[in-house]
């Protein structure tokens, strides 16, 4: 068993090091910087379709391109409770509160994210 | 090593690998959009003893038989996965041919994972969330890339020891 280790170059060492060092940095720079969201973004094929405040329990479904996705806000927290998807990576995902997390489904192309204002960032668009 | 046989060792390496895939589909995951990816053992097994061609081959094709027996051909995971084995086997054959003074098996099985998770992270990035907080989950799949790049690397370490005892194919590196 201990003949793998003895596969290991200085350059695989450095590189596993360099990664470990780098990503930890970023982990913990990403924590620090999260803080608990106010509301949270429903979009379905990159239209937005619902903007939630996270402060009010609700229940609600919208429809994706393959069926339904059931979506609910609790205790100030977004989950997706059912959905049409086959592999239900979505509601694995779990609940979700602070700033810039996401729950994305790919069969169904939607996405729920959790942003600190409960405005909309533009109001219209003219062309 | 004559062309039918050439044929025969690319398929067995393309049978194991889906084997693997289908394996590592069904069981279950801490963290959903989080796969080991030891289906990659195929390709680097396939790019040590036959090169760059037969690698890129066993990718794309094992690919594609997996996603027609889940039922995602063509889906957007099936692209995911596709785009990122494509690039994870880029990178690999170009380390193993330029940086294997530096790298061993091991560094280029992590660079293949490592790659691989960074593209699909990019493609889902600007084609589905079109957000770029997604990108901090990019830690998590660095962190948990490293665990599985080693994983295969071991283990295709021995495969391609004991591969080379029991046939005359050499590989062409390493």
């Amino acid at each position: 068993m201990k003949e793998w280790i003895r596969l290991l170059t200085k350059g695989d060492m450095f590189l596993i090091l360099a990664m470990i060092v780098l990503s930890v940095a970023s982990l913990v720079i990403i924590r620090r910087s999260q803080t608990s969201g106010r509301s949270a973004v429903i979009t379905v094929d990159g239209i937005e379709r619902e903007r939630l405040a996270l402060s009010r329990d609700r229940e609600l479904t919208v429809s994706g391109p393959i069926g339904e996705t059931v979506v609910k806000v609790e205790d100030n927290r977004i989950r997706v409770l059912h959905s049409d998807c086959a592999a239900k990576v979505c509601v694995k995902t779990g609940q979700i509160h602070l700033n810039g997390q996401m729950i994305v489904c790919v069969p169904n192309k939607v996405v729920i994210s959790i942003t600190a204002y409960h405005q909309r960032s533009i109001d219209v668009v003219t062309e | 090593m004559n062309r039918s046989s050439k044929i025969v060792w690319l398929s067995l390496f393309i049978a194991l690998g889906l084997i693997i895939f289908m394996f590592e589909s069904y069981i279950p995951r801490p963290l959903p959009w989080l796969k080991p990816g030891l289906a990659n053992i195929a390709s680097l097994l396939a790019l040590y003893f036959f090169g760059f061609q037969s690698a890129m081959l066993v990718i794309v094709l094992r690919v594609i038989l997996g996603s027609l027996l889940l039922g995602s051909f063509l889906n957007p995971a099936f692209l995911l996965s596709m785009s990122g084995g494509i690039s994870a086997t880029l990178v690999m054959a170009f380390m193993l041919k330029y940086c294997s003074r530096f790298f061993s098996i091991v560094g280029i099985s992590i660079s293949g994972a490592v790659v691989h998770n960074i593209v699909q992270l990019i493609l889902v990035m600007l084609f589905i969330v079109n957000q770029y907080t997604i990108l901090y989950l990019m830690p998590v799949m660095i962190l948990s890339s490293l665990f599985s790049g080693t994983i295969v690397a071991v283990i295709s370490h021995f495969l391609i020891e004991r591969l080379k005892s029991v046939h005359p194919i050499q590989p062409k590196a390493g």
